[in-house]
């Protein structure tokens, strides 16, 4: 029988497991992107689908730093960049202009680096991200799943993903990303999002000690319930307008 | 030195999953037995969140292993749409969230059925789009499922003109246990509180509903509309035909 107890326990075995085997990795993202936000950067975050989960976790929020920027391909569609209807297309993804559109869109500045997340599925349109943030020099971080990476129908754009990154972080997610044995073969629910928001929020933990035990200051976005936390945000946001809220 | 380290949001991170677990498995179970009922009955789970509560929605639709009848309603709509401009959607002076009296419209873009459940995500649940949002699915009939920060909720005036807040509108309220604006973790320097969790107590949420829904239609002897993995033989037929049939609603 289905029982919610079943897929905590499967989860959480997940989350300890990769928490244990990719503690040294988030400590070391920590300082790069610590690094980064110190030198005026800012962490440019690009998931399609599902995986855009990190990148809403990360971008603009309560507890969270400020230094982030969501690349979202509904932007172009907001922008009239893109038509609904192309949208639709099965092979949307695929296109070979949109990367290149994304990329106009925004301002991406010589500090910044890109932050990838793929976790099971990986897209053309990611790939060619990727190659367009190599080819101007940015450095790439890419999170995703070992397993996908060998097992994906579409893992073979996921390995040349993670050969053009400059750090890898492996979620320890299994391919299918699927959980809870139904029946005849049958799995429901799956794991990536819950993994990949709680590294990145660890990955936050770690940068906030890692800039305040060097005595820098830390651009933490406060509740927005805080007296004075209009003040404060505002502050430290508009050291970066047009750069964050595009 | 500092006390904030990955170890100690990831204690703090599981014992509010655990919090969540331990007081809202029941509400979670009354909620499926709603959508349980509504798929039952062809219908199709309506999820609206703005803001950061959009993840739940993604969390839920079109994905292997879930099911396939939730689908997403977004405020951004209404630019897709045509029916305000960017500049308008992002005025930072009149902000769109915050705004009544302009649901109805939303509703209005969706193939929405009289079957058809609502789900609600509002961390507040004090700002004018999600109440309204709420008001005129109930207004239609439809039971209204919303997830909240209780603790949050409460401390602050709702901005809606009724004075309501999203938590009174609901069939069933499910607590996310996030704490009041929140971030999470206190660093002992000031008001500065660092991390959040309701994206994650909000996917574990959302897993658990998977679950218990499928559950409830087994036991009903109906045929949960479960999309399956590249594991399952025959999953592009199976998935195909299942497409077909809730298009235009999802």
């Amino acid at each position: 029988m289905l029982e919610v107890k079943d897929y905590y326990a499967a989860v959480k075995k997940i989350l300890d497991d990769t928490k244990a085997a990719q503690k040294d990795n988030i400590i070391h993202w920590a300082k790069c992107f610590g690094d980064i936000m110190e030198n005026n950067g800012i962490i440019q975050l690009f998931g399609i689908e599902h995986d855009m989960a990190f990148s809403m976790e990360l971008g603009y929020r309560a507890g969270g730093l400020m230094p982030y920027h969501r690349i979202y391909v509904r932007d172009l569609l907001l922008r009239g960049i893109v038509k609904e209807e192309e949208t639709f297309a099965p092979d949307f993804y695929e296109r070979g202009d949109l990367a290149e559109k994304l990329w106009a869109t925004y301002n991406i500045q010589k500090e910044d680096a890109i932050f990838i997340g793929a976790i099971s599925s990986f897209y053309p349109v990611t790939l060619d991200f990727a190659k367009l943030a190599k080819a101007k020099g940015f450095k790439i971080f890419f999170m995703s799943s070992s397993e996908a990476l060998e097992k994906s129908e579409s893992a073979e754009i996921g390995k040349q993903i993670k050969a053009l990154a400059d750090e890898f972080l492996d979620l320890g997610i299994p391919y299918p990303d699927t959980i809870l044995p139904y029946k005849d073969g049958i799995k429901i629910t799956q794991a990536a999002n819950v993994a990949a928001n709680m590294v990145v929020q660890m990955l936050t933990a770690e940068i906030y000690r890692y800039l305040k035990e060097k005595g820098s200051e830390v651009p933490v976005l406060l509740s927005a319930n805080v007296t004075g936390a209009d003040v404060h945000n505002k502050a430290i946001s508009d050291k970066y307008l047009g750069r964050w809220n595009s | 030195m500092t006390h904030i380290n990955m170890d100690y949001f990831y204690d703090h991170a599981m014992a509010l999953i655990d919090k969540v677990r331990d007081t809202q498995s029941e509400n979670i179970r009354k909620a499926s037995e709603i959508f349980a009922n509504s798929i039952a009955q062809d219908g199709v789970v309506q999820i609206f969140g703005s803001g950061h509560s959009v993840g739940f929605a993604a969390e839920c639709t079109g994905r292997a292993g879930s099911l396939l009848p939730f689908h997403m309603i977004e405020s951004s709509d209404f630019v897709v749409k045509g029916m305000t401009t960017l500049a308008d959607f992002k005025d930072q002076t009149n902000i769109f969230e915050r705004r009544p009296g302009i649901a109805d419209k939303l509703y209005d873009l969706h193939d929405i059925k009289p079957q058809d459940a609502f789900i609600v995500i509002s961390n507040s649940g004090i700002n004018g789009l999600v109440i309204d949002l709420a008001l005129t699915a109930k207004a239609k009939g439809h039971k209204v499922i919303v997830i909240t920060s209780m603790e949050h909720t409460l401390a602050e005036p709702s901005r809606h003109p009724s004075g309501k807040k999203l938590y009174e509108l609901a069939d069933v309220v499910i607590d996310n246990c996030g704490p009041r604006g929140d971030a999470l973790l206190e660093t002992g320097d000031g008001p500065e509180k660092i991390c959040s969790l309701s994206s994650i107590t909000g996917i574990y949420i959302a897993q658990s509903l998977t679950i218990e829904i499928t559950r409830i239609l087994d036991e009903k002897g109906v045929e949960a509309p479960l999309l399956y993995s590249s594991e399952v033989k025959g999953y592009q037929e199976h998935n195909q035909a299942l497409y077909k049939k809730y298009k235009g609603r999802i």
